[in-house]
C-alpha cells in the first residue's frame, strides 16, 4: 500500500508542514513584552519533532531502498508547465539517498545545539531552518533541472537569514557576500539551463541525459554549470565567502553550511556535470586538478595561519573538499567513490567541529585560538570528544575521513601520480594544523582563562555529540554502509565515459 | 456570439459593430461624465470616497465588458481594431487601475489628494490607455497617447501646496510633450514615404531600404522610450517618482508603461516586422542601457521611491529583452512578466502607503528600520516581494525572469541573456539593502502600521500570487498560450 504514495514529496513537504505548525504557535506575550516560556517550548519541540520524523522517514527511505536497481526509486512525476516542456519529477537513486539522510540526520542536531544559544527570535529561526531543509532535500530529490535548479537557489534565501540575523558582528557583510556570490555563480548555470532545454525541449533530466551535446556545446555548458558548483564547493579562487560565511553565522548555520550546503556543489558535478557533458569532463580535468591541488596546500597553509578557530575549520573545509572535486574528475570507481565518501564523511566530521566550537564559544565567548586552553583538566570529557574529531579530520585509519581520502588517492594515482603525490602532501599538513589546534585547545595554558566559569559538557551537548562519534567511527570501520549506495550510480556514470 | 446574433438580425444601424468592440472605452467614457455631474449635484460631503467607489464599480463592468464581448475585429474604418492580445493588454491595465483606486481609497487625505478630480482624470487616462492598445493608425494612436498622458501630468500636480509635486509635475509635463514631439514628427515623416498613415497600409510595404521610414521609426521608437522610462531616455523617471504622492507613482510606474508596452509590442511585431533586424539592435541598446543605468543606479539611491524608479528601469529593461526576441515566447514572456509586475509592485506599494513615521508617509529607505521589530507580518511581506523582485525561485519574479532570458536565448541572443543575468544579480543587491534594513537593523521610532481593508487585501493579494506562482504557472500558461500577435 505504502508504494503507490508520494513518499519521497512527503518527505520534502514535511518540513514545511512543521514550520507552518509552528507558524500557528501564538506569540504571547507577558507584561515586559517578551514571549512566554512556554511557547518557546512548543516552538522547539514541534520543530524538533518534525526534524526527528524527516529523519526516521529517510531511515525508512534507506531500508526500502534496492542496491543493485539500476532505476531510480520512489520516482513521481506530475506535469508542470506543458508548453515549456517542465515537469516534477522527484525520484532516489544511490548518489542522492546518501546525502538525503546525512541532512535529516544533521538537522535535529542544528536544532538541539542551538536550543539555548539562539535567544531571540527563536520561532523564526526554527521556521527558517526546517524550510532550508525542506528545500534541501528537494533539490537531492530533483530529476528536472528546472525543479533543482529551483530548490538549489531557493536554498539561499533561508541562508541568508540565518547568517544576517543571528549571526556575529559583522554578519552583515558576511551575509551578503554569501547571497551575492552564490547567485552570480548561479545564474550562469540557468542560461546552461536554459540552453538545453532549448536545444533538447525538455528539461526532463531522464531525457535530457539521452540527448547527445556537440563538442562545443559541452565545453561552454559545463563551464555554465562549473561557476555554480566551484562556488558552492568551493573551490580555490571562488572560496573567499566561505571563511566569512562560517566565522558569522551562528553554530547551527555552520553545520549547516559546512555539513550539507557545500556538499551541493560535488553533488551537482556527479548529477550533471558528469552524466550531461562527458567529453567536456575529460576536457576540463587538468585544470580542475590544477585548482584542487592549489586549494588543498594554498588553504592548509592559509589554515595554519589563522587565529580565529572557526576560520580554521573553514579553510580546512575548502582543503577537505579539493579531495572531493579531485575524486569526481578520477573518473574511476575508487576516485567517484572516495569523493563522495569524504563528502559524507567530511559533513559529519566539520558539522561535528562546528558544533564543538559553538560548545567552547557558549561558555568563553571566544574563537581565539591563543585565548583558549587547558580544556583538557577543565573540560575532560569534552577533550575526548574534540581528540575523535580531529583524528576524523586528519584521516586517521580507522575513522571515516581515512577512508574518503585513501580512495581518492587511489583514484588519483591511476590518473595522475603527480596530483597522487600533492594531494597526499595535504594529509601531513592536515594533521600539522589539526593537530597545532588540538595542542592549543587542549594541552595549551590559557591567558586569562580563570576569567570563565567553565563546566563540562551537559547532558543535552553529550546526547548531540555522541551519535556523531559513533557514525564517524562506524563509517571508518564499516565504509560499505554508504559504498553500498554507490555501486550502481558510479557504474552507470563511468559508462558514459567509454 | 449570441449578443453578434441579436444585433445581426434586429439592429441594423451602421457602425454599430464598431461601437460595440469600443465599448469598454465608451462606457467608461460616458460613465465619467455623467459621474462629473453626479459629483457637482449629489455628493457633496464625501465627493472623493463616493467617486472612488463608483470608479471602482465602472472600473469592474468595463473589465467584464472587454472580458465578454467580441474579441476579434476591426472597426471605425480601420482606425480601431480589437484582438485577443490588445484584448490582454485592456484587462491588465483595467486590474492595475482598479489597484489604483483600492490603494488611493482610504490614503488619499494623508497624501494629499483627496480631490474628486483625481478619479476623474484617472478614468479618462484608462480611456485613452484601452484606446492606446486597440488603435490601428497612426492618427489613433497618437491621439490615444495624448489622451492617457494629459491627465497624468495633471494628476502630477494634484498635491498643490507641495513643491516637489508640482516640479515632478512640470518636468513630466515638459519631457513628456517633448517625446510626443519625437512622435509626431517620426509620424510625419512615415506618413510622407509611405503615404498612409494605417497600420494595415504601412505594414504591407516593403521598408526595409527606405531611409525616411527608418529614421521616423528611430524617432518614434525614441519617444516610446521616454515614455516607459527606458534608458537612455529615463531621466525623468527618478524625479517624478520621488515627487508625486505614492497612489500616482504607482498608476505611473505601471498602467501607462503596460498600454504603452502593448502598443510597441503590436509596432514591432506586426506593423515594422519587415525591417525588425534593424530595429532589434536598437532595442538591444535600450534594453541594455537601462539594465545598466536601473542596477548601479539604484544602488546609491536613499530614497525609497527613487530606488523603485530606478528598479522599474531595469526590469523595463528585461522586459524588452523579450522584444528582442521577436518570438512568440518573446510575447508570451512579456505578458507573463507584466503580469508578475503588476502584482510585485501593488504589494510594495501598498506596504510603502500602510507605514508612517511621525505622522508622515514614510520616504526613505532608512525610515524602514526595524520594521520587523515593530510589524513582522508586513516585513515579511516586503521581504518576500523583494527577494521576489530579485528574481531568486521559487517566487514569482524568478519565473518572469527565466521566461524573458528563456526567450532570448530560444532566438540565439546569448551575449544578451548572460549580460542580463548578471545585471540582475547586480539589482539583487539593493533589493538585499532593504531586508537589510528591515531585518538587521533597530531604530528607536516606532513605525506605525495603518493598513485598512483595502491595503490588507492587495497585500495579502500580492503575496499570494507571488509565493504561489509556480502553482498558478499551469493556470496562466493554459489561458495565455493561446494568444497570439
Amino acid at each position: 500500500m505504502i508504494e503507490n504514495w508520494p513518499i519521497l514529496s512527503i518527505l520534502i513537504f514535511l518540513p514545511i508542514f512543521g514550520a507552518f505548525l509552528i507558524l500557528l504557535i501564538p506569540n504571547k506575550l507577558n507584561q515586559d513584552g517578551e514571549i512566554l516560556k512556554n511557547s518557546i517550548t512548543n516552538i522547539k519541540l514541534v520543530s524538533l519533532w518534525t526534524s526527528i520524523m524527516t529523519f526516521l522517514m529517510t531511515l525508512l527511505l534507506s531500508l526500502k531502498f534496492n542496491y543493485t536497481e539500476k532505476q531510480y526509486q520512489f520516482l513521481e512525476f506530475y506535469e508542470w508547465v506543458p508548453s515549456l516542456g517542465i515537469v516534477y519529477r522527484v525520484g532516489l537513486d544511490g548518489l542522492s539517498l546518501p546525502f538525503i539522510v546525512l541532512t535529516a540526520f544533521l538537522v535535529p542536531i542544528c536544532i538541539l545545539c542551538s536550543w539555548n544559544t539562539i535567544q531571540h527570535k527563536i520561532k523564526e529561526f526554527m521556521i527558517s531552518f526546517l524550510i532550508l531543509e525542506a528545500f534541501i532535500i528537494g533539490m537531492f530529490s530533483a530529476l528536472d533541472i528546472v525543479v533543482f535548479y529551483i530548490f538549489f537557489e531557493a536554498v539561499l534565501i533561508p541562508m541568508f537569514l540565518i547568517i544576517g540575523i543571528w549571526g556575529g558582528v559583522e554578519r552583515i557583510y558576511a551575509s551578503f557576500k554569501f547571497f551575492l556570490y552564490t547567485l552570480l555563480g548561479s545564474v550562469l548555470m540557468l542560461i546552461a539551463i536554459i540552453y538545453i532545454i532549448g536545444t533538447t525541449g525538455t528539461s526532463d533530466l531522464m531525457q535530457v541525459l539521452d540527448y547527445d551535446f556537440s563538442k562545443t556545446e559541452q565545453l561552454l555548458l559545463f563551464l555554465g554549470f562549473f561557476f555554480s558548483f566551484a562556488v558552492k564547493v568551493p573551490m580555490w579562487p571562488f572560496h573567499t565567502w566561505l571563511p566569512d560565511a562560517h566565522v558569522q553565522a551562528p553554530t547551527a548555520g555552520s553545520i549547516i553550511l559546512a555539513g550539507i550546503l557545500l556538499k551541493m556543489g560535488g553533488y551537482g558535478f556527479l548529477r550533471f556535470s558528469l552524466p550531461l557533458f562527458p567529453d567536456a569532463s575529460l576536457f576540463y580535468q587538468p585544470y580542475i586538478f590544477f585548482l584542487s591541488c592549489v586549494a588543498i596546500v594554498y588553504t592548509s597553509f592559509v589554515a595554519f595561519a589563522q587565529q580565529d578557530i572557526k576560520k580554521l575549520i573553514a579553510y580546512s573545509s575548502v582543503a577537505h573538499m579539493g579531495f572531493v572535486t579531485i575524486g569526481i574528475f578520477c573518473f574511476n570507481t575508487q576516485g567517484l567513490d572516495g569523493a563522495v565518501f569524504q563528502m559524507v564523511s567530511h559533513g559529519i566530521i566539520s558539522g561535528a567541529l562546528f558544533l564543538a566550537i559553538g560548545v567552547i564559544y557558549e561558555r568563553t565567548h571566544t574563537r581565539d585560538i591563543n585565548k583558549l586552553g587547558d580544556f583538557a583538566t577543565t573540560m575532560p570529557k569534552y577533550s575526548v570528544f574534540l581528540m575523535f574529531f580531529t583524528l576524523g579530520s586528519v584521516g586517521l585509519p580507522g575513522t571515516s575521513g581515512f577512508i574518503g581520502e585513501v580512495l581518492v588517492l587511489i583514484g588519483s594515482w591511476k590518473v595522475n601520480p603527480l596530483v597522487a603525490i600533492i594531494s597526499g602532501l595535504s594529509l601531513i599538513l592536515g594533521a600539522i594544523y589539526m593537530l597545532r589546534f588540538y595542542r592549543k585547545i587542549s594541552f595549551g595554558i590559557s591567558e586569562n582563562q580563570d576569567k570563565y566559569e567553565i563546566h563540562d559538557v551537559n547532558m543535552r551537548e553529550f546526547m548531540i555529540l555522541i551519535p556523531l562519534v559513533i557514525f564517524i567511527i562506524l563509517f571508518g570501520i564499516f565504509p560499505n554502509i554508504v559504498l553500498n549506495f554507490l555501486k550502481v550510480p558510479h557504474f552507470l556514470i563511468l559508462e558514459t565515459f567509454k | 456570439m449570441f449578443t453578434q446574433n441579436i444585433i445581426n438580425n434586429y439592429l441594423q444601424i451602421p457602425g454599430i459593430d464598431g461601437m460595440l468592440l469600443a465599448m469598454p472605452e465608451i462606457f467608461i467614457f460616458c460613465s465619467t461624465l455623467i459621474l462629473m455631474i453626479l459629483d457637482i449635484f449629489f455628493f457633496k460631503e464625501k465627493s472623493f470616497k463616493n467617486t472612488n467607489k463608483f470608479g471602482i464599480f465602472i472600473i469592474i463592468i468595463a473589465f467584464f465588458l472587454a472580458l465578454l464581448l467580441p474579441s476579434t475585429g476591426v472597426a471605425f474604418n480601420g482606425l480601431y481594431f480589437v484582438s485577443e492580445l490588445s484584448t490582454f493588454f485592456k484587462l491588465i491595465i483595467l486590474f492595475s487601475i482598479f489597484f489604483v483606486f483600492l490603494l488611493s481609497y482610504n490614503k488619499a487625505d494623508i497624501e494629499g489628494i483627496k480631490f474628486s478630480e483625481f478619479n476623474f482624470l484617472l478614468l479618462l487616462s484608462t480611456c485613452g490607455m484601452l484606446i492606446l492598445v486597440s488603435s490601428n493608425s497612426f492618427l489613433t494612436f497618437f491621439l490615444a497617447l495624448e489622451l492617457q498622458a494629459l491627465p497624468i501630468y495633471v494628476m502630477c500636480a494634484l498635491k498643490k501646496n507641495d513643491i516637489k509635486s508640482a516640479e515632478a509635475s512640470l518636468k513630466y509635463f515638459l519631457l513628456g510633450a517633448l517625446s510626443s514631439g519625437f512622435i509626431l514628427f517620426g509620424i510625419s515623416l512615415i506618413y510622407g514615404f509611405v503615404g498612409s498613415i494605417s497600420f494595415e497600409q504601412v505594414s504591407n510595404i516593403s521598408l526595409k531600404e527606405n531611409m525616411g521610414i527608418n529614421f521616423g521609426l528611430i524617432l518614434i521608437l525614441a519617444g516610446v522610450a521616454f515614455k516607459i522610462s527606458s534608458a537612455p531616455f529615463h531621466m525623468w523617471a527618478p524625479d517624478v517618482y520621488e515627487g508625486t504622492p505614492s497612489p500616482i507613482t504607482f498608476f505611473i510606474a505601471t498602467a501607462p508603461k503596460i498600454s504603452i508596452l502593448g502598443i510597441l509590442i503590436y509596432l514591432i511585431y506586426r506593423v515594422f516586422s519587415g525591417i525588425h533586424g534593424n530595429l532589434s539592435d536598437l532595442i538591444i541598446v535600450l534594453s541594455l542601457s537601462s539594465m545598466l543605468v536601473g542596477s548601479i543606479g539604484a544602488i546609491v539611491q536613499k530614497n525609497l521611491k527613487r530606488l523603485i524608479a530606478y528598479s522599474s528601469i531595469a526590469h523595463m529593461g528585461f522586459i524588452l529583452v523579450g522584444m528582442v526576441a521577436f518570438s512568440e515566447k518573446g510575447l508570451h514572456a512579456i505578458m507573463y512578466y507584466l503580469i508578475i509586475y503588476l502584482f510585485l509592485l501593488t504589494g510594495v506599494f501598498a506596504i510603502i502607503l500602510s507605514l508612517q513615521k511621525d505622522d508622515k508617509p514614510i520616504e526613505l529607505i532608512s525610515d524602514l528600520k526595524g520594521l520587523y521589530n515593530d510589524h513582522p507580518f508586513i516585513s515579511i511581506c516586503l521581504l518576500i516581494f523583494m527577494f521576489s523582485l530579485a528574481g531568486i525561485p521559487p517566487l514569482s519574479g524568478f519565473f518572469g525572469k527565466w521566461l524573458v532570458f528563456f526567450s532570448a536565448i530560444d532566438s540565439g541572443f546569448y551575449i544578451l541573456a548572460i549580460l542580463g543575468v548578471l545585471f540582475s544579480v547586480i539589482s539583487a543587491f539593493y533589493y538585499l539593502k532593504i531586508i537589510r534594513v528591515m531585518f538587521f537593523e533597530n531604530s528607536d521610532t516606532p513605525l506605525i502600521l495603518d493598513g485598512n481593508r483595502e491595503i490588507r487585501f492587495l497585500i495579502n493579494l500580492s503575496l499570494f500570487v507571488s509565493v504561489l506562482f509556480f502553482a498558478l504557472f499551469p493556470i496562466f500558461d493554459y489561458l495565455i498560450l493561446n494568444i497570439r500577435i
